[in-house]
């Protein structure tokens, strides 16, 4: 009764070739659209950079880790390493007076250069097999990366160590892109757009293909899909969104490039989140940062306010202890409870509202 | 179906408590305290003009590096206890808000502005290299004191560039150069035609000293063995062969961390490389790694301290019979007096040292410039007067607004095999050198960074 789809007739092409077919779904992302507009006004500095700039940036990455693994099935286990590369090159690039967005383009450009490099061995190998040379590309990258920077960057450019670089003022169109405000549009406008190509691309034969070479490759060879040019597509894709991804998590969020940010264990959080979040959808990417980025801070904060409530000071090392123990809970039973992750949970609930007040 | 949907509900419910938590943690209290209920109570003392002073702290006791932020983490929250029986900072208590964040940047940074959310931080305790870079640009807008003791950003030493940063303990620079000079010594006086093996971890913090050193090598005649370990460092077997079949270094630097030092220590057991000839830098190896180790084969290794270790200073005495006796203390008995633990106690009592200087010029309340202007007036003296006893830790710490770091000097420790125990005075070394590399690295910050600059 509240979802439905009876009622709705596609008279032209137009209509149904839409992203949003339903009018609910359309009036509910203008509003969450809205509200993500209007937020910005209400929110503290704290909340901007804590919460939302972090999330905008992060979800581009995780996005572009959902188009890789969860449509095109190419595990990957070096993510971070391609965020990191997007973020320096966007950073060198900056610092030559390469104009923002350009800067931002190019550093996901050769970002995806490099991921399809390390996606070659995918022509070959897929699975767990794929995993460890994308491991490979965890570990090389960062190490490489330390060792180019410094050739790169001009002289008296880079912090004593030399692999850690603070980008100079992003400018947009003659704007500094200087407080929390505008860095949160700019990361928000730049997440909407690849929010909706990425949205679109899973529609075309791109995406059609991606799934069947998920699903079952050797069919889709059989019935004529050129396997290796999808798969390498899906790294350099995936490669692009992280290096996207990572030119605004150097720009907006760390403020420095740093190359022990983007670490294995950075990797495998954002595999963390799709999973969670749900594999193979555009939403799931959302939910599963919101999981993984936000989640234990959550925590974090509503134990020491239990803790504090209940009227004894609880030591940060037990807090964090406990923080792990119900993250680590939450995991578990959301896995058990829904294994195909948060976006199926929300489907779910729109199925359920489908047929409401019906059961079938 | 009805379970799933429940579960939904129970996850937003959980939000939603968190939401609320949010909402209530950082309210400023200082007006609502003096609307609130100013005749009910006659009390003898006046309210103070502000609810708490907070210094921001990053502190882990999980993760990669729990183990040695453990005791780095009790120190500092034993001596803010300690602290505020005594009475706070003029009559003002201290809030040494320590957040875990398990050394990951994002969550570093996430408590900074928690606690800037407080409207009362003074300070920030980063304890972490990366959430220091991350940080200071912050600093410098928000106009608060970071203080990073040893680590972070070397170049902050120049207070005229980095006027919030402060050090107050020797930058890895002056550790290397101590170091060099002690061994100088220890040789009679000459290092020519001697061998310095640098052992490092490959990533920025290992290879911070090596200019110095190729500044130093030639100048004093030794020659300079590099031996890169890429991070983690779990895995040294082949470097230890070189070192212990091929080169034979005379002496050993040590740049390592976290589990690598272990590590290092085992591997250079079974190649029996003497352990006596090998000194490390601040972080290790520390009391936890060799106790993780093997205390009894580590005897005579040794590394560089700006805090002394040990338990016989009134202010540990203090905190063992105020808080520990009375089953009060933050962590294990047996950790207090290690000397992640006294520069724990350390980083509190200099900021509250800092504190009380601002306070006889400026009164309350005391904000980030205040206590800036305070820490640059600390020396040997005001430290013993202010410094609620960390004077006995760190003696020779003088800070200016030109010098951030105090100076440089170190003592080196040695593992006797049960604790480290000073061997030397406070010494320092070759002071030119290093003032050199950190005025070329201030240097280069500011022009990376004229946006900082610009009021």
């Amino acid at each position: 009764m509240i979802y439905r789809e009876t009622g709705v007739h596609h008279t032209t092409y137009r209509t149904d070739m839409a992203l949003f077919r339903v009018p609910l779904a359309r009036w509910s992302v203008a509003g969450l659209l809205v509200v993500a507009v209007v937020i910005p006004f209400f929110a503290t500095d704290y909340w901007f950079s804590a919460i939302l700039i972090p999330f905008l940036t992060f979800t581009i990455a995780t996005l572009g880790l959902n188009l890789m693994t969860g449509y095109a099935g190419q595990v990957s286990l070096g993510h971070a390493a391609f965020i990191a590369v997007g973020g320096y090159t966007a950073t060198i690039l900056l610092i030559y007076d390469v104009p923002f967005l350009a800067a931002v383009v190019l550093g996901g450009l050769v970002a995806a250069l490099v991921g399809l490099v390390f996606g070659i061995p995918s022509a070959r190998i897929k699975g767990l097999y794929l995993a460890m040379a994308t491991l490979a590309a965890q570990f090389v990258l960062p190490w490489a990366i330390s060792r180019v920077v410094p050739l790169v960057v001009p002289t008296g450019l880079a912090v004593a160590g030399g692999d850690t670089v603070y980008p100079p003022r992003p400018n947009l169109f003659g704007l500094e892109i200087d407080s929390l405000f505008e860095r949160y549009f700019v990361s928000l406008a730049i997440l909407v757009v690849m929010t909706v190509f990425a949205m679109n691309l899973v529609r075309t034969r791109v995406g059609r293909a991606w799934v069947a070479i998920r699903d079952h490759d050797v069919a889709a060879k059989i019935l004529g899909v050129n396997i290796t040019h999808y798969k390498l597509l899906a790294f350099a894709i995936g490669s692009f969104y992280a290096g996207v991804s990572g030119a605004l998590m150097v720009f907006f969020y760390y403020g420095v490039a740093h190359v022990g940010e983007f670490n294995l264990d950075l990797s495998l959080k954002l595999l963390g989140a799709i999973i969670i979040g749900g594999l193979g959808s555009i939403i799931g990417s959302f939910f599963g940062t919101a999981f993984i980025i936000l989640l234990p801070i959550f925590l974090n904060i509503s134990l020491t306010f239990l803790g504090n409530a209940a009227g004894f000071q609880v030591s940060s090392g037990t807090i964090a202890g406990i923080e792990n123990i119900v993250f680590g809970a939450l995991v578990v039973v959301l896995l058990i409870v829904e294994p195909l992750g948060l976006a199926k949970f929300w489907q779910n609930v729109k199925d359920y509202f489908r047929l409401w007040p019906f059961s079938y | 179906m009805r379970a799933k949907v429940l579960s939904l509900v129970l996850l937003f419910l959980l939000v939603a408590v968190a939401a609320c938590a949010r909402g209530q943690a950082p309210a400023p209290t200082p007006t609502q305290m003096a609307a609130g209920e100013p005749a009910e109570e006659a009390s003898p003392t006046p309210k103070p003009p502000v609810e708490n002073y907070v210094i921001g702290f990053s502190a882990y006791r999980t993760g990669p590096f729990g183990r040695t932020g453990t005791p780095f983490a009790n120190g500092a929250v034993d001596m803010e206890k300690l602290v505020n029986l005594k009475g706070g900072v003029g009559g003002v208590p201290i809030d040494v808000m320590d957040i875990e964040t398990g050394y990951e940047t994002p969550r570093g940074v996430e408590a900074y502005e928690r606690a800037k959310a407080t409207g009362r931080m003074l300070a920030f305790i980063p304890l972490s290299t990366g959430t220091t870079y991350a940080v200071t640009p912050k600093a410098f807008e928000d106009k608060v004191v970071v203080l990073h003791t040893a680590y972070g950003i070397s170049a902050a030493a120049d207070g005229e560039t980095f006027p919030y940063n402060f050090l107050a303990a020797p930058t890895y620079w002056s550790g290397d150069a101590a170091i060099i000079k002690w061994i100088q010594e220890q040789e009679g006086g000459s290092l020519k035609g001697k061998k310095i093996g640098i052992l490092y971890l490959d990533i920025d913090y290992g290879r911070e000293t090596l200019p110095l050193h190729e500044v130093l090598a030639p100048k004093l005649g030794y020659e300079l063995l590099k031996y890169p370990i890429p991070w983690p460092g779990l895995e040294q077997s082949a470097v230890w062969t070189n070192i212990a079949e091929r080169d034979k270094p005379d002496w050993l630097i040590w740049r390592l961390w976290g589990d690598s030092t272990p590590t290092a220590l085992r591997e250079a057991a079974r190649v029996g490389y003497p352990m006596d000839r090998i000194v490390g830098t601040y972080w290790s190896p520390v009391a936890v790694d060799v106790l993780a180790f093997n205390p009894e084969k580590s005897v005579g290794v040794k590394h560089i301290e700006f805090v002394t270790p040990g338990t016989d200073f009134p202010v540990i005495q203090e905190i063992l019979t105020e808080l520990y006796d009375k089953g009060q203390g933050a962590g294990a008995r047996d950790q207090v007096g290690m000397e992640l633990y006294n520069r724990g106690v350390y980083n509190v009592g200099i900021l509250v040292a800092g504190m009380q200087i601002a306070l006889e010029e400026f009164g309350h309340p005391l904000d980030g410039e205040k206590l800036a202007w305070g820490l640059e007036r600390v020396t040997p003296e005001t430290l013993k007067k202010y410094g609620m006893g960390v004077a006995d830790l760190a003696p020779e710490v003088t800070l200016s607004d030109k010098d951030h770091e105090g100076r440089g000097f170190v003592q080196v420790v040695e593992w006797d095999g049960t604790q480290f125990k000073p061997i030397t005075d406070w010494i320092s070394g070759f002071r030119e050198e290093v003032d050199a590399l950190v005025k070329q690295a201030a240097q280069k910050f500011k022009e990376e960074n004229p946006e900082l600059y610009q009021e």
